[in-house]
């Protein structure tokens, strides 16, 4: 499996790379035989570089390796060599207490408001009069863009994705639309659960409730188009 | 490249005060770096560079020369006026960044790097050396001039 380092260091070396060749150097990456190690050789001309890229937190532990491949890399003729830093996004952990349950309940509660629905008229799409229940069976992935804590309260912006089931009355293929459509019999009913991705913006209490949604949108446009 | 070394530590404007503490860290480390005679020509290069872990805080980087060279007298060189070129780079380390080093010992670099990874305290990086011509260069400061 691949690491984030692994993947951000992998995607440092292809643009280094890409760059390098926009210079005009012949570039090779992860070369075999006498340079294997190295992550880029690259030469122009008579100038021939070394680069090496590193995710900042395996500095401490790759310096004597980092250190030889320098030192290997001068000793064989090389003119430089580069070491390129790369620092990942610093994460900050966050987390409020009941956040999702609070917002399920006021989502749940405040359903057909915190619905998007987009009409479509597309063959084979759900339009809004197809649709006769959404219903929410709950929220996870919850990811929090912003807290400012003020002595009003706390406003937190972020998105999740939200669990809805959805029943929609079937068209069979063929069938009209009619004045007596949609039928009343709920045997015909078809039930689907997906996930869609929602955004809030809420204020919550000291308590951790919330008094107040600023902004709660599920946005159904992958169902509905 | 005839000296170099580094200190942990933020540097200090020549308009902060209380620099003699500051003064003193530099001169002990160069005292342990080089024990020859101080240099006599009159044709050195300073090159300092500033790893900085938070970006924005210390001192402007062109206010950071006088302090410096000041404490290498009498050890490194006599009087800062052999000096004729000096260059001063700050690198903010939660960016990306090159470390495109072709002449310093390997000990020190290897401890640049694990200096670098440990992220604890800003480090410093000093090198005098002497320049072999009288050259006015101009354009990017930095960069693979095609």
């Amino acid at each position: 499996m691949t690491t984030s380092v692994e993947y951000l260091e992998a995607a440092k070396i292809e643009e280094v790379a890409s760059q390098l060749r926009g210079e005009g150097y012949q570039v090779t990456v992860s070369p075999t035989g006498r340079d294997e190690g190295y992550d880029i050789i690259a030469s122009r001309g008579d100038k021939k570089l070394v680069i090496e890229v590193k995710v900042n937190s395996q500095l401490r532990d790759s310096a004597a390796l980092i250190k030889n491949l320098r030192r290997r890399a001068l000793d064989h003729g090389y003119d430089e060599f580069r070491l390129v830093v790369v620092s990942p996004p610093r994460e900050v952990r966050v987390s409020i207490e009941k956040l999702k349950e609070e917002l399920f309940k006021y989502m749940e509660q405040n359903l057909s408001s915190t619905l998007a629905v987009h009409s479509v008229q597309t063959s084979g799409e759900l339009g809004p009069s197809d649709i006769n229940e959404i219903r929410l069976i709950g929220i996870g992935e919850i990811d929090i863009d912003s807290i400012d804590i003020t002595t009003d309260g706390i406003q937190v912006v972020g998105n999740g994705v939200a669990r809805i089931e959805i029943g929609y009355w079937e068209i069979e293929e063929g069938s009209f639309w009619s004045a007596g459509f949609p039928p009343q019999d709920d045997k015909s009913l078809t039930k689907w659960r997906t996930g869609v991705p929602f955004s809030f913006d809420v204020i919550l209490n000291h308590d951790l409730t919330i008094s107040k949604a600023q902004h709660i949108e599920v946005d159904t446009s992958s169902f509905s188009g | 490249m005839l000296f170099s070394m580094l200190l942990l530590r933020t540097p200090l404007s020549i308009e902060a005060k209380g620099n003699k503490g500051y003064q003193q860290s530099i001169k002990k480390e160069a005292k342990a770096r080089y024990i020859e005679e101080p240099l006599d020509s009159d044709d050195l290069y300073v090159r300092i560079v500033w790893f900085a872990r938070k970006k924005g805080v210390g001192p402007d980087v062109d206010n950071i020369f006088k302090r410096i060279l000041d404490a290498l007298e009498e050890i490194v060189y006599w009087k800062d006026r052999q000096i004729r070129q000096c260059l001063a780079t700050r690198i903010d380390i939660e960016k990306e960044y090159t470390l495109s080093v072709r002449h310093i010992p390997d000990d020190l670099y290897e401890r640049l790097v694990n200096l670098l990874g440990a992220w604890n305290s800003d480090i410093l990086f000093f090198e005098v050396g002497q320049l072999s011509s009288q050259q006015a260069i101009f354009g990017p400061i930095d960069g693979d001039e095609q």
